[in-house]
């Protein structure tokens, strides 16, 4: 049995057989677990051949060279490529619940070959795993409980969170997720595993689900905020334990409509910000009657989802089932952005694009000098961003003012952020409402919302600085933070800097608007949450910098924030 | 018969005005145990439902005792208890059962004395490895579960289940019985959409062969896994490498065309077996299949929703070189068609239906308050058509007649590219037959009554009712006609088999349905004739 398994194992690097006559190298080495150096059998091998890249393989057979060979290593880690010609080669390895450590060595494996090389190590980094079990509060196991583990992480500023895998505990309670990337991950239980089914007639299936319970983390906690983060480091292996609290359940029953019988919908309930899973429903095609099963009571928010339709309703469940819920689906919005901005752009790279179109090179700036993005307030399953640069700006008339718009935003409620790189925006309404005051935005399914309007002004002043801190590793990574100390701002600046060949750290912020900020600098970039107000309240520490339009003012910051 | 004044008295104070509250109420109760030990089971769940509906009227958890108590106005209830998620209903003679007897309250009955037994649920777990002792992550396991129910032994596919990353699965929550089970799978480095860009042309050349429990090449050669209640079963596999084949699908679908491919082998227990199952788009010309095993298979494709309904299928056999075969897509049967009524049309949803003549699932059509109806999806194969009034009784196809396909004993078969037109002739013209199901003479609850045509047709319709707790059974909706009728303790019988009821048919009683008329006759237990 070993030995045929071993043959056909061979036969897979056989098929990419090359030419004889120029191949005299060699590749070999080993697969490694990066983790302990032990040897990876099994793993799968690519060599891709980054040399001769035939157009037409067909017209000249002979030099045809593969893209790429495969072998497979041996029982103790082992590969080897023979007959290689000189090229330049990359090779990879993979193997499931490992991770091809490319990045810091990816030199290391994509090379011109000259000469035979022997005793490569190639390391795969092993995946990590989470289990655990779901249990009542009487230590009963609960089965078909939805786990998630939600992946975080800080982009722009904010708490960036995705759901990284949903399983389902088993009839002993017992969950198990696996191929884990390194990172922070919340484990959740909310609803329980079933999904929407549709059904014809005027009889739903009737489901026992007396009692459910509302989404906890690991921990006990109830919010992600407030929950305590599993760190998966390569190859590990954590427990995170569920405890739900059974309460008495109640179903909420209504209509939806303006929905199309494909494809399917998808309902969620929201309570206080957190995702309580709508698993367990029931929905007539035709009608469009749904029974939601399994919900305890609490203020909800539920939604409906069509592909890019939305519908959406506040529910109160108090001790009783709730009927009559009417839901009506709306296709997704646009918000028009308009911007109007005075004085004369101080940048020539839009010369080519002012060239090929016939407008004022200003109404193009401003048409392009602010971009407005818009993060979900909600945390959701798929966390969406909207970008304002998706169409070609139409000249208006006036100069200086450009207009494009945001398109298919979904009904919800959105932090605002807005970046005018040429410039600073003195005001930005949205209707009434001031987003430099208030930068939370809401848009009401089937209303059209009004337009962004932004006035500002091209230019500003320029905060430089240094980091005078002589501890500091040379590789190091800095984030520096711009807190502007004024109220109407577009909030803070953030970058991340690596220290100059002559040994400082410099850094500079452009285009602010004039006042008083402070900066701070930071040896952890990748985890500052700098658009998170609480985490701006409880800075301490900062350096002072008042800022002037048209000027340049120097800061040094001499130590990090702890 | 226990009459229970005691929630009277609260209710009346509380809404005098609801007078029709005032009725009197009798009490549903007893003990929850266990199927295997008859000790009592603590803790139990336990609903309370009117027969014919879905919703649940009360429901109580038992404290360690395992009893219950409900007091309720007279009728007939349905009754299920037992794990959280798991309940089971009152009367079943064997575990997953789908008949069981409902409780009927009133002067006379004494409904508080009942003992539901509710049987253990098994688990089956176990380990894929390959020939080399290593883990088979993502490996396909297939459940059948081979019962009879509805009056016929079917197998049914219960789940696929996968593998994690240790190569396990478990699959919990299972009514105890005959299980077969089935492993597949692929070697993940021969993954041609997944991991590696292999040389198109020659795609990998591994692939795993299925194994069928416990540990057979041959599906004709699977063995069952007989669970007693309570089971925890061990099924481990070891798949074996074999030399994997290319398909190169050459096929005719428009551009826009979105759908599943499926290579399908003869599976055990006469089921289809999934080899390989993936997304197919009209524009990728031809689509490969990679590290197909040897072996002869069905293909299939299948449309998905949104796109044009087509699909295709043929044969093809498997021998470990790379071949190419051709495809022509053509239109997913269309049926569409009147239903007409004679008396009139009833109130509720009525809907058509094409039942799949191996019991593996039904489409349904909702009839348009013009009488029309038109099937949105259908596949091809074997049908029964018939008429419902959904959640009630009272209607059937008394005529059908077909155009475009073939229709014959009452099985229509639809192949792709077909367009259909069903004429309906739907009837009420049905009648009531009730009575008691006797042992030593004396009513006998959970005792299987069944009323079988007397003429021996491919599509005859018989009846099943399994007593209730006052040995009481009523069909209220019986076609007319001519048929046999007798009781039998033998619950698990295929009466749908014209040959299964034959031993019981000397000692049948002969009755006579004409419609709109109500019968009410006795039954005696009979045993079937000797030798059979």
């Amino acid at each position: 049995m070993r030995s045929i398994a071993l043959l056909s194992f061979a036969t897979l690097a056989g098929v990419f057989a090359l030419p004889a006559q120029e191949a005299r190298l060699s590749i070999a080495g080993t697969a490694v677990n990066s983790l302990t150096g032990e040897p990876v059998k099994h793993a799968l091998v690519v060599l891709n051949d980054g040399s001769k890249r035939v157009a037409n393989p067909r017209a000249n057979a002979s030099a045809t060279r593969p893209r790429s060979t495969t072998a497979l290593t041996d029982a103790v880690g082992a590969f080897r490529f023979d007959s290689l010609p000189p090229g330049s080669y990359t090779l990879t390895a993979q193997k499931p619940e490992f991770v091809w450590e490319h990045g810091k060595t990816s030199s290391d494996f994509s090379f011109e070959l000259t000469a035979s090389r022997e005793g490569l190590r190639l390391p795969l980094a092993p995946l990590g795993v989470i289990t655990g079990k779901a249990i009542d509060r009487d230590g009963q196991p609960v089965a078909h409980v939805n786990v998630v583990a939600i992946g975080a992480s800080i982009q722009n500023g904010f708490l960036f969170t995705s759901t990284s895998r949903t399983v389902s505990t088993d009839d002993r309670g017992i969950y198990r997720m696996w191929n884990l990337q390194p990172g922070k991950y919340y484990i959740k239980a909310a609803g329980r595993s079933g999904g929407t089914s549709t059904y014809l007639g005027d009889v739903p299936p009737w489901y026992t689900s007396e009692d459910a319970f509302l989404p906890v983390y690991s921990g006990g906690t109830a919010t992600l905020e407030s929950a305590a983060p599993i760190i998966i480091g390569p190859g590990a292996q954590a427990t995170a334990d569920l405890s739900v609290r059974l309460e008495p359940a109640f179903k909420i029953r209504g209509t939806i409509s303006n929905f199309a019988s494909t494809p399917a919908v998808r309902f969620e309930l929201v309570i206080a910000g957190e995702p309580a899973s709508a698993s367990r429903v029931s929905l007539n095609s035709t009608t469009g009657r749904f029974e939601i099963q399994d919900v305890v009571s609490g203020s909800y928010t539920l939604r409906a989802i069509q592909a890019s339709n939305v519908g959406e309703v506040p529910v109160q469940v108090k001790g009783a089932d709730v009927t009559g819920i009417a839901l009506a689906l709306f296709p997704p919005d646009e918000i028009t952005v308009i911007t109007r901005f005075s004085g004369e752009p101080d940048v020539e790279s839009f010369q080519a694009i002012e060239d090929s179109q016939s407008i004022g090179k200003a109404t193009l700036m401003a048409a392009y000098s602010c971009q407005v993005w818009l993060h979900p307030a909600v945390r959701r399953d798929r966390v969406s961003f909207f970008f304002s640069a998706t169409r070609v700006p139409a000249a208006n008339g006036a100069p200086n003012n450009g207009e494009n718009a945001i398109l298919d935003v979904t009904p919800g409620v959105y932090h605002v952020q807005i970046m005018c790189p040429l410039g600073y925006p003195t005001t930005a309404l949205f209707g009434t409402q001031e987003l430099l005051a208030n930068p939370t935005l809401t848009i009401q399914p089937g209303v059209r919302p009004p337009a962004i309007e932004i006035t500002g002004k091209f230019g500003g002043g320029t905060a430089s600085g240094k980091l005078d801190m002589p501890n500091i590793d040379k590789g190091a990574q800095i984030g520096v933070l711009l807190v502007p100390q004024f109220a109407g701002s577009t909030g803070p600046f953030f970058d991340s800097v690596e220290r100059d060949d002559d040994g400082t750290f410099e850094f500079a912020f452009t285009n602010l608007a004039p006042g008083i900020y402070s900066a701070y600098a930071f040896s952890n970039p990748d985890s500052v949450e700098y658009r998170n107000p609480e985490f701006l309240r409880l800075l301490t520490g900062g350096t002072g910098v008042q800022v002037t339009d048209g000027a340049e003012s120097r800061v040094v910051i001499r130590e990090l924030v702890k | 018969m226990i009459r229970s004044s005691r929630p009277l008295l609260p209710l009346l104070i509380i809404a005098g005005a609801f007078a029709v509250y005032a009725q009197p109420a009798f009490r549903i109760a007893g003990t929850v145990v266990s199927a295997e030990t008859g000790a009592a089971l603590a803790r139990s769940h336990v609903y309370l439902l009117r027969t014919g509906s879905t919703q649940i009227v009360a429901n109580m958890i038992t404290a360690d005792d395992g009893k219950f108590s409900f007091d309720r106005p007279q009728g007939s209830y349905n009754l299920w208890a037992g794990n959280r998620m798991l309940p089971q209903a009152y009367g079943l003679h064997s575990p997953g059962d789908r008949i069981s007897s409902s409780i009927i309250t009133g002067p006379g009955q004494d409904t508080s004395h009942l003992t539901l037994r509710y049987f253990a649920h098994v688990a089956i777990s176990g380990k894929v490895v390959d020939d080399e002792g290593e883990p088979v992550e993502n490996a396909l396991i297939q459940v059948v579960r081979s019962t009879v129910s509805g009056g016929r032994r079917s197998n049914i596919n219960i789940t696929w289940l996968r593998t994690n990353d240790l190569g396990e699965y478990r699959i919990g929550s299972l009514a105890a019985g005959t299980y077969y089970l089935a492993a597949t799978g692929e070697p993940w480095f021969a993954k041609a959409n997944g991991y590696v860009q292999f040389d198109q042309q020659n795609g990998p050349s591994a692939a795993f062969e299925p194994v069928y429990y416990p540990g057979a090449a041959d599906p004709s050669r699977a063995a069952p896994l007989i669970l007693k209640p309570g089971d925890e079963a061990r099924a481990d596999f070891t798949l074996r490498l074999a030399a994997g084949a290319t398909i190169a699908v050459n096929h005719d679908a428009p551009d826009n065309f979105r759908g599943i491919i499926s290579l399908i082998r003869e599976g055990i227990a006469g089921r289809e077996s999934f080899q390989d199952s993936q997304n197919f788009s009209g524009t990728l010309k031809p689509h490969r299949l990679t590290g197909v095993p040897p072996g002869h298979y069905t293909l299939r494709v299948r449309p998905s929703a949104g796109g044009p309904l087509m699909e295709a299928e043929r044969e093809l056999d498997v021998n470990g070189s790379n071949i190419s075969v051709d495809l022509s897509l053509r239109p997913t049967p269309q049926v569409s068609g009147t239903v007409e009524f004679p008396g009139g049309r009833p109130t509720g949803t009525l809907l058509v239906t094409l039942a799949r003549t191996d019991g593996t699932g039904t489409f349904s059509a909702a009839v348009k308050p013009d009488g029309t109806f038109n099937f949105a999806r259908l596949d091809s194969g074997q049908f029964q058509p018939g008429v419902t009034l959904s959640g009630q009784g009272g209607v059937y196809a008394a005529g059908v007649q077909a155009q475009g396909a073939p229709f014959r004993d009452g099985v229509l078969d639809l192949a792709d590219g077909t367009t259909a037109q069903l004429r309906i002739a739907a009837s009420q013209e049905m009648g009531r037959l009730k009575g008691f199901a006797l042992v030593d003479g004396k009513p006998a609850e959970g005792v299987l009554v069944v009323l079988t045509p007397t003429a021996e047709t491919k599509d005859f319709v018989s009846y099943a009712f399994q007593t209730d707790t006052d040995g009481s059974f009523d069909w209220k909706f019986v076609r007319p006609g001519s048929y046999w009728l007798f009781a039998t303790t033998e619950t698990q019988i295929e009466y749908r088999s014209f040959a299964a009821l034959k031993p019981y048919l000397a000692a049948a009683a002969a009755v006579r349905i004409e419609p709109h008329r109500v019968y009410e006759q006795n039954v005696p237990l009979s045993t079937p004739a000797a030798g059979k």
